[in-house]
């Protein structure tokens, strides 16, 4: 049976990992390498390296970083998001180690785009990240480049939805903060779009929040940033709950202690 | 010790592959030269890309003609992911395109575009001994294309919607579907296995 994943979302603004606040106010937290390296160790199903500055920025992938981390001796699937503007890029990416990338403001300013970097790295490989918020009982689309929102475009996601395998809905005003994912933002997606599967992200820390978004249909895999790092034994701890909540389509935790 | 040549066509996860070897305690080296290929004792086709460019450049390379050739010679060839579907014969991601034709059958979409992304335990076809693995143990796929041909290739299958080829062999041919590079040390576990049975 296939299983539904919890991914580790890392922050990262100007090269150093951040805790973030709606990606506006953010903490320094380190060096990537030391939380790639931590995460591996406590074998979570998926990381995710959400380099968020650089596509505010215009900036390209920070490739200087990526082959630090692509050097990393480590057994976990891992993603890089930020900046990704053609196909060569993404094929570079890969070749340093990483298995998908995520795209963002590329959706918006070149998503023809997508479709070549689906033939040449597949489109299994690519996630599409969107911020999204609720208003006036609508989906918007938040554009971080140029801080405008617009309502989301469920035509235009069609379009391009065989070239990219997961959507990653970001509920970007309740980034970082507690137990504040708003569930309006799933409902209203599948309610629309019966197809793509998505990846919720942004405020999800409590268990029982991780227990109803990971049994949702559409629900492939969930996304947790910044409350991995605030208890011992976080991810183990959500796994655990899970596995006692009777939740098959899960893989139970697997990490063991290693002292020095 | 023996020499692993990782196959450079441009596309895959090469550096994670390298490292992983290493973490074995094998030599690795990416190589798309003739000689360098034809030195190794295993041969791996890494996964991650699109059946069709990876086919070009293979083509391009020539690299075509040399891996079919080291085949005859018994030489273990592993592909992983994309790697295991272009030793198939044919593939119809994007468009029909001809593969290396070493493990007979086609690669088609998985169905209601489908993909298969994410950690799945393997249900056995075939007894192997050296594609050791336990049912509770599981692997990292991420594909959206599928083996389909005889079931005398097929040795291991993953339940996604339906039973998915999760590992094909034709005598020293392998392809293992998944990346047993990124499934901690469940892909640790049975790549060590196999590559020890090389001896």
């Amino acid at each position: 049976m296939l299983k539904k994943r919890i991914i580790a979302n890392i922050s990262i603004s100007d090269g150093i990992v951040v805790q973030s606040f709606g990606f506006k106010k953010k903490l320094p937290l380190g060096k990537a390498e030391a939380f790639v390296k931590n995460l591996d160790r406590w074998m979570v199903d998926e990381i995710i390296i959400n380099d968020f500055s650089r596509s505010k920025k215009n900036q390209n992938p920070n490739f200087e970083m990526i082959k630090q981390i692509g050097s990393i001796k480590k057994n976990t699937p891992i993603t890089y998001s930020g900046g990704i503007t053609n196909a060569d890029e993404a094929a570079r990416i890969i070749n340093y180690g990483f298995e998908r990338i995520a795209i963002d403001s590329l959706y918006i300013k070149n998503p023809n785009e997508i479709k070549s970097i689906a033939e040449k790295i597949g489109s299994q490989a690519i996630i599409v990240s969107i911020p999204l918020k609720i208003y006036r009982g609508k989906l918007y689309h938040y554009n971080h480049v140029d801080k405008i929102s617009e309502q989301l475009n469920f035509g235009k996601l069609d379009s391009y939805g065989n070239y990219f395998s997961e959507l990653m809905l970001i509920d970007y005003l309740n980034e970082g903060n507690k137990n504040s994912f708003n569930y309006q933002i799933i409902e209203k997606f599948c309610k629309k779009n019966k197809r793509l599967k998505i990846i919720p992200f942004g405020g999800i820390s409590e268990n029982k929040q991780v227990y109803k978004i990971i049994n949702s249909k559409q629900v492939t895999a969930l996304c947790i940033g910044n409350f991995l790092n605030y208890i011992e034994n976080s991810y183990q701890l959500y796994k655990e709950f899970l596995t006692n909540k009777k939740i098959k389509n899960i893989r139970p935790a697997s990490y063991k202690k290693n002292f020095i | 010790m023996k020499k692993i040549a990782i196959i450079d066509y441009k596309v895959g996860n090469i550096e994670s592959l390298k490292n992983f070897f290493k973490d074995l305690g094998f030599q690795s080296y990416l190589t798309d030269q003739k000689k360098k290929i034809e030195d190794s004792d295993i041969i791996i086709l890494p996964g991650i890309g699109a059946f069709p460019s990876a086919i070009k450049i293979m083509k391009n390379k020539g690299l075509i003609d040399t891996i079919k050739k080291i085949s005859k010679s018994g030489k273990p060839i592993i592909g992983i992911c994309l790697g295991m579907q272009l030793l198939t014969t044919k593939s119809y991601e994007f468009k029909e395109t001809m593969g290396l034709d070493l493990i007979p059958g086609e690669i088609h979409p998985i169905e209601d575009n489908q993909y298969q992304i994410g950690w799945n335990n393997l249900i056995s076809k075939k007894i192997d001994i050296s594609l050791w693995y336990s049912p509770q143990d599981n692997y990292y796929f991420n594909h959206s294309y599928y083996f389909k041909g005889s079931k005398n290739y097929i040795y291991a299958t993953a339940f996604k919607n339906k039973e998915l080829p999760a590992i094909i062999r034709n005598k020293n041919i392998y392809g293992i579907q998944f990346h047993p590079e990124k499934s901690q040390e469940s892909g640790k576990n049975l790549m060590i296995n196999l590559l020890k049975s090389f001896n």
